[in-house]
C-alpha cells in the first residue's frame, strides 16, 4: 500500500486494473520501458471476466530494487543467510513484512533459483532468506571473490499489488462484507487453498475465515515463484497487466515437498509456451521425472483451462505428453499460456529429496 | 419443467443444420450427454430426476458435470440457455459453463445464479460473445458445467437443459448486475455500474430525467454536490425491449478534513525525537459512525494523543480513529508520532475522514494530501558553531571520526556513538567492528550504520569546498531533496 504510492510502479512492476481504468494506465508504460538496458522489457494482461476464475502468475522479473548494492556476489553462505562483503544496506531495509524482497541467482549452482528475504532483520552485508527447508550452505552456492551473482528483487502482498483501498493506494478488485460477494484471490498451501479477500467493513485484506479481531491480511505474500487463482465477482471484467524484465537466466522453481504434494509454479515464460517445450521429462529439467504408461504412477502436470483443470502426464513408452483420461492423443503441442502457471503433483519415489527444483526453458533461447 | 421443447438432439454429428438449435444436455435420466465428472466435488453429491439432475450434499462450486462429443459444431451459435433452479442453500454465484475444442482451447462464458429463480425452473439466455482466441467453434469436443471456480462455496442447483441458438430469443436483456447506493462527500466522484446480458445500448436517469450523454453501462459523476443526491437508474436496450434497473441512491454529505504539525513545535522532524500533528474533521447531518485514517511513515510510532477514543492500526503505517458516538462537528485532535533517528529525507502523511451511514461508506482525502513533512531546519551535525558554514576544523572533526580504527581489527572502521560530552555531541567508538544502530546519527553518516565511510566524508568536503567566486566559503543550507538534507551553497 505504502510503496505502491510512493513509487508507483516502480516495486513489483505490475498493474492490477480495472477494465474501465485500463486506458488510462497503458500511456505510462512506454517510460517505463525505456528504464531498462540491458535485459528485455515484457508486457502482459490477462482478462478475468466478470464471473470466472483464471490462474496467474508474473512471468517477469521485476526491475531490482532501487535501493543501494541490489546487484551482487556472494561472499559467504550460511544455513540461513548469505553474505556480500562491501554491501551497503540499511539494516533491516529488506526484512520489513509490508514491502518483502526477494533474491534470484543469476550465476552459479543456484543460478535461477529465487529465496524471499526473511522478516529476520538483515545487516549492511548479510540477507537472512527464506529456504524452503534447505539449508543454504548445503546448495553449493558458490561464494568468494568469484562467489554468484545475485539480484534482490522487489515482492508483492496482497496490498502492493491489489491495492488497500487508502488514499493514493485504490483497491482493484472488488472487495465485499463477506467472502461471498468480493472477488477472491487464491493461494495454495500446499493441500488446499488460503481464500484472501479485501473486507470493505474492516477495510483490509482478510481471509475467508476471518473475524473482525483477525489481523489484517494486507501483507500476505505473492511468492514471484508461484501462482495465483483469481475469482472475478464484480460486474465488469478485471484486467490484470504486468510488465517487468524478461529472465536473463532459465527459472528453477522449488516444488513443495516430496510426497505427492501439489505446487502451483510459475513457469516464468514470456510468450505462450506447449506441454513438448516445457519437457519437464528431461533431466536437464527435472531431476528424476516420472514418465509413465500410467497415469496413477505418472508425475503430473496441470494446466487450469478456465473453468476445470486439465492434467497431463509424460509416456515414457509413447514418448510424448497426454492428457490423463484421454490416452490416444499426443499433447506435446498442448499450448499454455503465458503467465499461466501450472501445478506439479511429483510421485514420492521418482523424488531425488535434495534438489526439488524444476527448471523452466530460457525464456531468451 | 422443459421451458423449450425438445431441441433437435444430433451433438454426436458434426453434421448439424447450420443455425439450428443445438441441445447440449437434457440432463434425463435416459438420455443424458454428460455424467459427474470424475474427482470432483460432485461426486456422490448429484441426484438423477426424471429429466433433470439436482445438486446437493457436500457439492461445492467446481465444474462437476461434463461430456465430450466427436466434435460438435457450434459456429454459427450466438447464444446459450440453461435452463434450472437455485435452490436452498446455494451459494455459488456463478454458473459456469466450459467448451474446449480439439486442441483443448476453451471458451467460458457464466451468469449469474441469481437470474435461475429459487421457486422454479428459469430458461437463462447467455450471450456466447466473441469466440476466446485459439478455440475453433466448429471442433467442439468437451464441456462442464458448475460454479467455474476451484470449488469453494455450496452449489445447490436443479439444472434441466443447456440449448444453443443462433439468436437470442425475443426478450429484454437481462441485468446481471444491478447499480448499488452510494455514499459520496461533496465533492467527491461516484461511479453506478450496470451489467447485462444481450444489451445493445444503455441510458442513466436522475430523478425521472435522463442524463444527456450517459450512455454506456457505467456513469460516473465527478464532483457531486448536494443537488447530486437523489436516484438513479439506468435502462437497458436491446431490439427486443428495455430493461429498467433497481433505483440506486446517491447521498452527498458535506465531510472534511484538514492536518498539518500541530503549532507551537518545530516545523518539522528530528530524528531520533517525536512531533505532534494536528487534525480537524467536519461533518453535517447524523452518520453512523465518523472515521479519521492517517497513512504514515511505517516506522513511525504513536506515543500521544488527545482524542477520548482510541485509535486502532488496521495495518503497518496505519492510525485509525472511528467515533460511533458522534462528537461534535468540527472534531479536532493531536496526535504525536515518535520518528526513529535513522530518518532522512521528506516524509508523507495522508489522512482520509470517512463517514458511514447505513452501511455505505464516504470519504475525502484530507488536505494538504500529502502533508510533507521535512526534517526540521537546524545546522548540520559537523557545524559546531551553527553558522552554515563548514569551516576546516569542523571538517578535521568528521574527518577524526572517519579514521576511527578497530585495534583488533587493525583497520579503519569509522565507527562513532552519541557521547554528549563530546564537542559535536559525538564521539569515536573504537571497540565497534562494523555497522550499527545507536540512538542518534551524525547527518554525515546517510547511511545510517554509525559508520562515516569515504563516500559519506567526501559529501562533508563538498560542502566544505563550497565557493563564491574565488573564495572557498563552506557555506550550506538545509535541503530537503538531497541525501543529507543539506546541500552546499547559501
Amino acid at each position: 500500500m505504502k510503496t505502491s504510492r510512493a513509487l508507483p510502479m516502480s516495486r513489483s512492476t505490475v498493474l492490477a486494473i480495472s477494465v474501465l481504468g485500463f486506458a488510462l494506465f497503458v500511456p505510462a508504460l512506454p517510460s517505463r520501458a525505456q528504464e531498462v538496458k540491458s535485459r528485455p522489457v515484457g508486457f502482459l494482461t490477462q482478462t478475468i471476466p466478470a464471473g470466472q476464475t483464471a490462474s496467474f502468475s508474473i512471468p517477469f522479473d521485476p526491475d531490482v530494487s532501487s535501493r543501494p548494492d541490489a546487484v551482487r556476489r556472494v561472499s559467504a553462505v550460511g544455513a540461513t543467510y548469505l553474505d556480500s562483503e562491501g554491501a551497503a544496506w540499511s539494516p533491516g531495509a529488506f526484512s520489513a513484512p509490508a514491502s518483502p524482497y526477494a533474491v534470484r541467482f543469476t550465476s552459479g549452482q543456484a543460478s535461477g533459483r529465487i529465496f524471499l528475504v526473511s522478516s529476520t532483520a538483515n545487516t549492511a552485508s548479510r540477507l537472512y532468506l527464506e529456504t524452503d527447508g534447505f539449508d543454504l550452505s548445503s546448495l553449493q552456492i558458490e561464494s568468494g571473490a568469484t562467489g554468484a551473482s545475485f539480484e534482490i528483487l522487489p515482492a508483492d502482498t496482497l496490498a502492493t499489488f491489489f491495492g488497500a483501498n487508502t488514499p493514493g493506494d485504490a483497491l482493484v478488485v472488488q472487495g465485499g462484507a463477506d467472502a461471498r460477494a468480493a472477488d477472491l484471490v487464491q493461494l495454495w498451501a500446499g493441500s488446499g487453498w488460503k481464500r484472501y479477500y479485501f473486507n470493505t467493513l474492516w477495510n483490509r485484506w482478510a481471509l475467508d475465515s476471518d473475524t473482525e479481531v483477525d489481523a489484517s491480511r494486507n501483507n500476505a505474500l505473492l511468492r514471484p515463484d508461484r501462482g495465483i487463482m483469481i475469482t472475478r465477482r464484480g460486474g465488469t471484467p478485471l484486467v490484470v497487466a504486468v510488465v517487468g524484465r524478461v529472465l536473463a537466466v532459465p527459472h528453477r522453481a522449488v516444488q513443495l515437498g516430496n510426497e505427492n504434494l501439489q505446487s502451483l509454479l510459475a513457469t516464468m515464460q514470456p510468450g505462450d509456451t506447449t506441454l513438448g517445450s516445457l519437457a519437464l521429462q528431461r533431466s536437464d529439467r527435472v531431476a528424476g521425472w516420472r514418465s509413465s504408461s500410467d497415469p496413477a504412477q505418472a508425475d503430473i502436470l496441470s494446466v487450469w483451462s478456465g473453468a476445470t483443470w486439465l492434467s497431463f502426464f509424460h509416456n515414457d513408452s509413447a514418448g510424448y505428453w497426454q492428457r490423463v483420461g484421454d490416452w490416444e492423443s499426443n499433447r506435446d503441442e498442448f499450448v499454455i499460456r503465458a503467465g499461466v502457471p501450472v501445478f506439479v503433483q511429483r510421485r514420492a519415489s521418482a523424488t531425488t529429496g535434495v534438489d526439488r527444483t524444476i527448471a523452466f526453458p530460457a525464456a531468451i533461447p | 419443467m422443459r421451458r423449450f421443447s425438445p431441441l433437435a438432439a444430433g451433438i454426436f454429428s458434426a453434421a448439424v443444420a447450420f443455425a439450428q438449435p443445438v441441445e447440449l444436455e437434457n440432463f434425463s435420466a435416459a438420455g443424458a450427454t454428460g455424467a459427474v465428472r470424475p474427482g470432483s466435488t460432485w461426486v456422490g453429491n448429484v441426484q438423477r430426476l426424471a429429466d433433470s439432475i439436482l445438486v446437493g450434499g457436500t457439492a461445492r462450486d467446481d465444474n462437476g458435470w461434463g461430456g465430450s462429443s466427436a466434435g460438435l459444431d457450434l459456429s454459427a451459435m450466438r447464444y446459450v440457455t440453461i435452463t434450472g433452479q437455485r435452490n436452498a442453500g446455494n451459494e455459488a454465484p456463478f454458473v459456469v459453463l466450459e467448451l474446449r475444442d480439439a486442441n483443448l482451447n476453451p471458451h467460458v462464458v457464466s451468469v449469474s445464479s441469481s437470474q435461475f429463480s429459487n421457486t422454479s425452473p428459469t430458461s437463462v439466455e447467455i450471450p456466447l460473445g466473441n469466440w476466446a482466441a485459439g478455440f475453433n467453434p466448429s471442433q467442439v469436443r468437451e464441456w462442464t458445467i458448475g460454479g467455474g471456480t476451484v470449488g469453494l462455496l455450496p452449489f445447490r442447483m436443479t439444472l434441466d437443459q443447456i440449448a444453443f441458438a443462433a439468436s437470442g430469443s425475443a426478450s429484454a436483456p437481462v441485468i446481471t448486475s444491478q447499480p448499488v447506493d452510494l455514499l459520496v462527500a461533496s465533492g467527491g466522484g461516484a461511479t453506478f455500474t450496470v451489467a447485462a446480458a444481450g444489451a445493445t445500448s444503455y441510458r442513466w436517469f436522475f430523478g425521472g430525467t435522463q442524463i444527456s450523454g450517459a450512455t454506456s453501462a457505467t456513469l460516473q459523476l465527478s464532483a457531486a454536490t448536494a443537488s447530486s443526491a437523489g436516484e438513479y437508474f439506468a435502462e437497458v436496450v436491446n431490439q427486443n425491449g428495455t430493461t429498467p434497473s433497481r433505483r440506486a441512491l446517491l447521498q452527498v454529505v458535506d465531510l472534511q478534513g484538514s492536518h498539518g504539525i500541530a503549532s507551537g513545535g518545530p516545523a518539522g522532524y528530528n530524528a531520533g525525537s517525536s512531533i505532534s500533528f494536528s487534525a480537524t474533521i467536519t461533518y453535517s447531518g447524523q452518520p453512523g459512525t465518523v472515521i479519521w485514517r492517517v497513512v504514515h511513515p511505517i516506522d513511525w510510532q504513536l506515543t500521544t494523543q488527545t482524542s477520548q477514543v482510541n485509535p486502532t492500526s488496521p495495518g503497518i503505517g496505519v492510525l485509525e480513529w472511528r467515533w460511533t458516538a458522534l462528537p461534535a462537528s468540527p472534531v479536532t485532535i493531536t496526535y504525536t508520532l515518535s520518528v526513529p533517528p535513522e530518518t532522512l529525507g521528506s516524509k508523507s502523511i495522508t489522512a482520509q475522514a470517512q463517514v458511514t451511514n447505513g452501511g455505505l461508506t464516504g470519504s475525502v482525502l484530507a488536505k494538504p494530501d500529502p502533508l510533507i513533512v521535512s526534517m526540521a531546519p537546524r545546522p548540520h551535525a559537523a557545524d559546531l558553531n551553527g553558522d552554515y558554514r563548514i569551516s576546516l576544523i569542523e571538517l578535521t572533526r568528521v574527518i577524526e571520526l572517519y579514521n576511527t580504527r578497530n585495534v583488533a581489527l587493525s583497520r579503519r572502521t569509522g565507527a562513532y556513538l552519541p557521547d554528549v560530552s563530546g564537542e559535536d555531541g559525538f564521539a569515536a567508538n573504537p571497540s565497534a567492528t562494523g555497522a550499527g544502530k545507536i540512538s542518534r546519527y551524525h547527518d554525515a553518516d546517510t547511511s545510517r550504520d554509525a559508520q562515516i565511510n569515504l563516500t559519506e566524508l567526501t559529501r562533508v568536503i563538498e560542502i566544505y569546498n563550497q565557493r563564491s567566486g574565488a573564495v572557498r566559503t563552506g557555506e550550506y543550507r538545509v535541503s530537503s531533496g538531497t541525501e543529507d538534507g543539506f546541500a552546499p551553497g547559501p
